[in-house]
């Protein structure tokens, strides 16, 4: 039996950035709400131009950026200058008429724009508003701006990052922002769920360096009850041995085993089929770990002449925890999520074209989802929301076009170049440039 | 019980480890009345699982149980007994919402698959969190951190050029999916508060969770046949942790709108040559670049860097320890952590909101459960 979509009739408005607020609101509008995404008329979002397809920039460079279109599908879009009086009274007037507002800038902005909490509430006092911010919007830091990758620094995360005997390590330029998207999915949904109970709106303070520290709850409990604040231990884990990644045959190829009892470990020496194995030593897993070195040295020689995808499925199919580290093109290609459907392929207009994007990472299994939209043309729905939405007439559309608080095509595109890909595959920054990728994803 | 936004929502909480426990944390502290369902003969793997106070184990001692298990109340059943299972299915038949966290061929080899809980309960909500999800060829694989970490791409790109992959610390893709399964729980219940009288299963992937943050190196390639990898060392004073004269700063320059006045925040006059104007001539003189800013961050602490970067609206960072963080003047003004006793430990501060909620906040009325604590008040009321 199937479900209606659990959002709609939910209205969001989403004056939402890049990726830690807009990516936040994505499966809310996979799920059924509307969600109108505020642009500047000026600078539009800066996740819009990129990565061009194929690093070619075409003529409407900011409707053809990848991140743009997987954080905003399904949402429509509309630009408006908030920096006019008039602007800021549409945006008052499409906030009467919703549910959520979610948004990014720093606390300061929508503060001196008059669109913070206190005055959206006077317009709609059931609202809810999403305040997704670095450091809080209060405190000493709430002025400090930070990216994904600060927040990686200050939550703790770059520090705990890294080999042992290195310094601390960055991972994924993004990470946090996704982090942050993920808590702030589940800060809507529960007001919403509060505002459908009790018909109550309220105000969210999202602090992404606060939902990051949440996420290393151990290590801080570490410091807590032992006093001493823990470091890096590379792949390593305290209470396992082995646990790490192995090289295998080609170049830069390597697969993760993990051994968590001693079950796994005789699952592991039948896999293997070989003398050297059965050392009894390694038996338990506190002769392991007293020769973790040993034992990983060993099983490196068993992986070093295999195929580290080889060695994952034989693994796996005796038993034992085994993975090949992915890069991106066999992540693409990996059949288990062609098996799931987590990449469908969505047709976008010239240049662009057909291109995979995600399921929600909630599957709501009852719920039958209709097939994505595709993420807003800059300004493409101005009309729809002004004149069909708010009621304003023609003639007013075409004065708010006129006087630049709306646009179609924005008056700084702010598209970065793309990149200089043999350059930065002659200097090492990239593994491979795959000519054959349309064919390898059937686009 | 204080209120919170899940009030009265009743919960029953099969879960295990941390990705699972995390999801029922997230609805405990915002109100529901969770209920932790744990093996008999030594409870939830967890509870081995450090830090220990002196680092001695003790299965009402670990730090990271004690954390993830706020707000709940936790009872005792052997599933595989058919006793355990009534006892189960009596409990299921009020609940809102069953949470489990097993290999998705477990729940099926009890006996209480979907099917089988929503004829006890038609409006059963069933969030199954897993390592890859409740189908695909991968399904029954066995996983952990390292190897989500493995085939979620991060590992890869993380780490030296020339060393092995290196994962992110702790269990970063088990929090992720903690958080989706917690999301896609208040989602059904909106479905079935709006009108849909009916639950269904939940399913989240962890897998598919740690994927998401490389969304845009996963895009490079899906737009570009761009392939990733860890990174040569050339330019990294401006994208690495750069050593100060105490600690380690993250010097990101941000959108590199302007270099003149980030050579200015910097106090290195000589980056303003027009030899370094754009990106491109960065990195062709990008061994210059270097020695000159890892020299210059050497000359103040890190802290002072952050402070200074930011009055010039660069958004730097400091590279925090679980000390600094436990000092963090910041998280100490808006009351982040959270103090409380627990029978065994004592009290202890725990990190506290990931969001603050002006109407519905946190709720603190319960430390981590001992082993079975709440059996005689849980089953007493399911037999009245």
């Amino acid at each position: 039996m199937t479900t209606p979509l659990p959002l709609s009739g939910i209205r969001i408005v989403e004056p939402g950035q890049v990726w830690a607020l807009p990516y936040a609101i994505t499966p809310l509008a996979a799920y059924g709400a509307e969600v109108i995404k505020v642009e500047s008329a000026v600078r539009p979002d800066s996740s819009r131009g990129s990565p061009q397809p194929d690093s070619q920039v075409g003529g409407e460079p900011w409707n053809d950026g990848g991140m743009y279109h997987e954080a905003n599908r399904n949402k429509l879009g509309v630009s408006l200058d908030l920096n006019t009086d008039r602007g800021k009274e549409l945006f008052k007037e499409l906030v009467s008429v919703s549910d959520v507002v979610a948004q990014n800038f720093p606390p300061r902005v929508m503060r001196n724009f008059g669109l913070d909490y206190p005055n959206l509430k006077k317009v709609k006092p059931d609202i809810i508003v999403l305040d997704s911010t670095a450091y809080g919007s209060s405190g000493p830091w709430q002025n400090y701006i930070g990216y994904g990758s600060s927040l990686q620094a200050v939550t703790g995360l770059t520090y705990l990052t890294g080999y042992e005997d290195g310094g601390p390590v960055q991972g994924g330029i993004l990470f946090n922002d996704s982090l942050g998207a993920l808590n702030a999915t589940y800060a809507i949904l529960l007001a919403l769920a509060h505002q459908k109970r009790t018909g109550e709106g309220q105000w969210i303070d999202l602090s992404q360096y606060e939902a990051g520290v949440a996420h290393l709850g151990e290590a801080f409990m570490e410091y807590e009850i032992n006093g001493v604040p823990p470091s890096r231990r590379g792949n390593s884990h305290p209470d396992h041995a082995p646990y790490g990644v192995y090289r295998c045959i080609g170049d830069d190829n390597w697969v993760s085993i993990t051994v968590t009892s001693d079950a796994e470990w005789g699952n592991l020496v039948r896999a293997v089929g070989e003398p050297w194995a059965s050392n009894s030593d390694w038996a338990t897993v506190e002769g392991r770990l007293a020769q973790r070195k040993t034992l990983d040295d060993a099983i490196g020689r068993w992986t070093a002449d295999r195929d580290k995808h080889e060695v994952m499925h034989l693994f796996q199919a005796g038993g034992v925890a085994a993975g090949s580290v992915y890069n991106t093109r066999e992540i693409a290609t990996d059949p288990h999520h062609s098996d799931r459907g987590f990449f469908a392929i969505s047709q976008h207009p010239e240049p662009v074209g057909p291109r995979p994007h995600s399921e929600p990472l909630f599957r709501l299994t009852g719920v039958d989802r209709p097939p994505d939209r595709l993420a807003p043309g800059f300004g493409e729905f101005n009309r729809q929301v002004f004149c069909d939405l708010l009621g304003h007439s023609g003639e007013e559309y075409k004065q708010l076009m006129d006087q630049k608080v709306i646009a179609d095509i924005p008056a700084n595109p702010g598209v970065t170049p793309p990149p200089d890909v043999a350059g930065l595959l002659r200097m090492g920054f990239l593994a491979e440039h795959d000519l054959e990728y349309k064919s390898r994803l059937g686009i | 019980m204080s209120d919170s936004v899940l009030k009265d929502i009743k919960v029953i909480d099969l879960t295990q480890h941390i990705a699972g426990p995390y999801c029922t944390k997230l609805l405990a502290d915002y109100g529901a009345d969770v209920i932790k369902v744990e093996r008999p003969d030594g409870g939830d793997p967890a509870r081995r699982m450090g830090p220990f106070p002196g680092h001695e184990s003790h299965p009402e001692k670990s730090g990271l149980f004690l954390y993830l298990n706020t707000n709940k109340r936790g009872i005792t059943l052997d599933l595989k007994s058919g006793e355990g299972r009534d006892a189960l299915l009596e409990l299921v038949r009020d609940a809102d919402v069953l949470v489990e966290s097993y290999s998705p061929r477990v729940m099926p080899s009890l006996g209480l698959d979907y099917q089988t809980l929503s004829q006890v309960n038609p409006r059963l909500i069933m969030t199954s969190v897993s390592s890859f999800g409740r189908n695909g060829r991968y399904r029954d694989y066995r996983a952990s951190e390292l190897v989500l970490y493995a085939l979620c791409g991060m590992a890869y790109i993380t780490g030296g050029y020339h060393r092995e992959p290196v994962k992110h610390g702790y269990n970063q893709a088990q929090y992720l999916g903690g958080v989706a399964a917690a999301s896609g729980t208040v989602a059904a219940l909106l479905g079935l508060w709006r009108g849909g009288g009916h639950g269904q299963q939940v399913d989240v992937s962890i897998l598919e969770c740690a994927i998401s943050t490389l969304f845009t190196t996963f895009l490079d390639y899906t737009y570009a046949g761009m392939v990733s990898r860890r990174q040569p060392a050339t330019g990294s004073s401006l994208r690495y942790p750069a050593q100060t004269k105490e600690g380690y700063i993250l010097p990101t320059p941000g959108v590199m709108g302007d270099w003149d006045t980030y050579a200015a925040m910097a106090e290195v006059p000589e980056l303003q040559d027009p030899k370094f104007a754009t990106p491109a001539d960065r990195q062709l003189h990008s061994d210059e670049v270097d020695d000159l800013l890892k020299a210059k961050w050497l000359e103040k602490t890190a802290e002072e860097w952050f402070h200074h970067a930011q009055e010039w609206r660069f958004p730097f960072s400091p590279v925090q320890t679980m000390e600094d963080i436990s000092g963090s003047p910041q998280l100490e003004d808006r009351g982040y952590f959270v103090e409380f006793p627990h029978p065994a430990v004592g009290t202890l501060r725990y990190p506290g909101a990931p969001f603050k909620m002006s109407e519905t906040p946190r709720r603190q009325s319960m430390p981590a459960p001992t082993l079975g604590q709440h059996n005689a008040e849980v089953f007493q009321a399911a037999e009245s």
